[in-house]
């Protein structure tokens, strides 16, 4: 496959401040790539350097092998959807989706007979001479990527662009958008905060922090081996024991913590002596003593999620754990009922911390 | 006959006898409004509303209206049997004093002050549209209140006294020739007031602000990434402004194209200090049915019917851009 986008030693300061630090990656043609980070990590700042409406301050952009320095934003075969939409309120769904077309001196037939095929490819056929004010939130997120793929983009980007719709709509839309992608096999930069967005729809993931990316790989590999302490905490949810490494052998470790001995996998190498935070998710926590690792303490509370339940647990001195208790789960412990729970060294990872 | 009985004070009384009975229509609601803002707060905004319609907007242009269709009568006579009504007013506008010919001036001065509104309305839509454009789209806290204070500072001082200074400014002897003059660009002063250069100006000058704050409020809640999304999907700068920001500051233009046309058509004291002596506008005209001539009837006549074209001239504009009356006074 053909290296769609290209990024390399991407910089971008504001003023004093630097939003984007030495950030590279290629995406490849077709792929559902995703920018994953916090709120004011600069995922907006690279998507924004990638549409063309910020000039880099230090670092190179290629689309199909073109560098986009000073290519201006009408000019780069990229089309963005914004987080605010920002359809246009004077014209319908269809001139809305045509505008691009229309820009670019398209016949009014040709460019109908395509609205037409954009319509119905976002189930939108009877819509198109309503104002996009008369339309629902979900029809009008589906108008906005309309509007984007009308052009043909190369690459189209996304800026968050489900955070406005309800759980409901949400989920469902991330399907929807999906299968948009697999139909037209357009290259999509998509951009969220929300972890579980990111692992359902990404063949691959970048997790940004700081302005910096942490770790890229796909859903599975950030989810089951995150590299960094930040993508262990921020991806899906985690157990974090601080500590001090204590012996190491072959690509495992144990660690020194508040809670006793723990081992895990050491994957970045960490040495003795160093100071690190063994990961462990909840769902790894399994009841009895089945695991290489023990911890035990008293029940505090717990939360029922419908398919599952998350019980925390204090061990030692106030040190709270949460596990995950699936469905089959007998009778539920009391708050302050002694429990004991275990876990493989092999899904536990020892990170710097 | 006592004046009482005339139809002027008919009409009127009808009018009030309307309004009251509108107002007691709308009883609920003032009632609620009443409730809501306190009785004496509530009495005092019913009260002015009232008094403002009836008496400053309402009868005033009755009177008027009813005087227009009048003969100039000496005093002695009004109410008397050669008091009835008339459209001799209005047909020497166009029919001239001797029964036959058109009255080519007046009308001249007419289409003159509409095209020549039109022309004005124009020219503060150029000035206005990129200024407030960049501010309203571009610039920051400190330049935008820079540059309203720039706008609106001028403006303190008064009309006469700023189109004095324009006429001195554009005399022979003026800056603008001396300039001119000096860098060798002229050999002779040129006669501006002539080819009306003055006037134009001065017009413009006068209702820029009319112009500017309407499309400046329409253009600010504009959000900006739709500038961005037109940009994204390809359009050149033209394109973007007119199909995108303009058709979004549409209300803002109509309001401010609507103030300036009726204002500049209105205008008096410009035209008389500024004009040539070629110089024809509709309103010194007017002016001088009443101040000249002392025929107030006519004068109303004239007046009425400066009124009457300029809201047809407005409302045919609005026509055919598709702006409803709702939008010119978002
Ligand atoms: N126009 C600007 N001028 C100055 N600083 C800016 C500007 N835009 C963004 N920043 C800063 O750059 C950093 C990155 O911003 P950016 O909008 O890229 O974040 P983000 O990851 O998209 O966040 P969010 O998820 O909240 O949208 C932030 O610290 C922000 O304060
Ligand atoms: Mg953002």
């Amino acid at each position: 496959m053909a290296v769609s986008v290209s990024i390399e030693n991407l910089t971008i300061r504001y003023g004093d401040s630097t939003a984007v630090t030495d950030v590279s990656f290629d995406i490849q043609q077709g792929e559902f790539f995703t920018l994953l980070g916090p709120s004011g990590c600069g995922k907006t700042t690279i998507l924004r350097a990638i549409a063309g409406f910020i000039e880099p301050s230090a670092g190179e952009i290629r689309i199909g092998g073109q560098s986009m320095r000073g290519v201006g934003a009408n000019r780069r075969p990229t089309a963005l959807v914004f987080q605010s939409l920002a359809l246009f309120p004077t014209m319908s769904v269809a001139d809305n989706i045509g505008y691009g077309l229309r820009v670019r001196g398209v016949g009014k037939a040709e460019r109908n007979r395509r609205v037409d095929e954009l319509l119905q490819l976002v189930a939108l056929e009877d819509h198109g001479r309503k104002g996009v004010n008369e339309i629902s939130g979900g029809q009008r997120q589906r108008v906005a990527i309309a509007r984007a793929l009308a052009v043909e983009p190369t690459v189209l980007l996304l800026d968050e662009p489900l955070s406005a719709l309800d759980l409901k709509l949400r989920q469902h839309m991330r399907a929807e958008l999906r299968a948009i992608q697999r139909r037209v096999g357009t290259t999509f930069i998509y951009i969220t905060h929300d972890q579980g967005e990111a692992l359902a729809m990404s063949d691959r993931i970048a997790v940004m922090n700081a302005g910096r990316i942490e770790q890229i790989g796909e859903a599975r590999g950030i989810y089951t081996r995150p590299e960094t302490a930040f993508v262990a905490g921020f991806v899906g949810e985690t157990n974090r024991v601080p500590g001090r490494v204590l012996r190491t052998f072959n690509g495992s470790a144990v660690l020194e913590t508040p809670l006793g001995n723990l081992a895990g996998l050491n994957p970045a190498g960490l040495a003795i002596g160093d100071k690190a935070a063994i990961f462990v998710r909840p769902e790894a926590l399994k009841s009895g003593t089945g695991g290489e690792n023990h911890v035990s303490g008293q029940a505090d509370t717990f939360i029922y999620e419908g398919n599952f339940g998350h019980l925390s647990f204090l061990v030692n001195e106030g040190h709270a754990l949460t596990a995950l208790l699936p469905p089959d789960t007998g009778a539920i412990p009391e708050r302050g009922q002694p429990v004991s729970f275990s876990f493989g060294a092999g899904d536990a990872i020892i990170l710097a911390d | 006959m006592t004046p009482f009985l005339t139809p002027r004070y008919l009409i009127t009384a009808a009018l009030i006898v309307v309004l009251v009975a509108c107002t007691l229509a709308a009883a609920r609601h003032v009632r609620s409004f009443l409730r809501r803002n306190g009785l004496p707060v509530g009495l005092f905004v019913v009260g002015a509303v009232v008094f403002w319609t009836i008496v400053l907007i309402v009868a005033p242009q009755i009177f008027m209206l009813d005087l227009s269709f009048r003969f100039n009568l000496p005093r002695s006579q009004l109410g008397g049997p050669q008091d009835v009504l008339t459209f001799q007013n209005y047909r020497s506008l166009w029919i001239g004093p001797d029964g036959q010919s058109w009255n080519l001036l007046q009308l001249r001065a007419l289409a003159v002050t509409l095209a020549g509104s039109v022309f004005v309305v124009l020219a503060c839509f150029a000035i206005c549209y990129p200024i407030a454009f960049h501010l309203a789209q571009f610039a920051g806290e400190r330049r935008l209140r820079l540059a309203l204070a720039l706008l609106i500072v001028p403006y303190w001082i008064n009309e006469i006294l700023r189109a004095f200074a324009f006429r001195i400014l554009f005399t022979d002897q003026g800056l603008i020739n001396r300039l001119l003059l000096e860098s060798g660009l002229i050999s002779q002063p040129v006669d501006f007031f002539n080819i009306e250069v003055p006037l134009y100006t001065g017009l413009v000058y006068a209702y820029l602000l009319f112009m500017f704050f309407p499309l400046y409020s329409a253009l600010r809640s504009l959000p900006h990434e739709q500038i961005e999304a037109a940009r994204d999907l390809g359009a050149p700068w033209w394109h973007i402004h007119l199909f995108v920001v303009m058709p979004a500051a549409k209300a803002g233009i109509a309001s401010g194209a609507t103030m300036v046309f009726m204002l500049c058509a209105g205008s008096l004291a410009i035209p008389q200090i500024l004009g040539g002596t070629r110089t024809l506008w509709f309103t010194p005209i007017v002016y001088d049915r009443f101040f000249e001539s002392y025929d107030w009837p006519q004068g109303a006549a004239y007046a009425v019917m400066l009124l009457l074209t300029c809201i047809v001239v407005v409302l045919t504009v609005q026509r055919i851009f598709r702006v409803g009356l709702r939008d010119v006074v978002r």
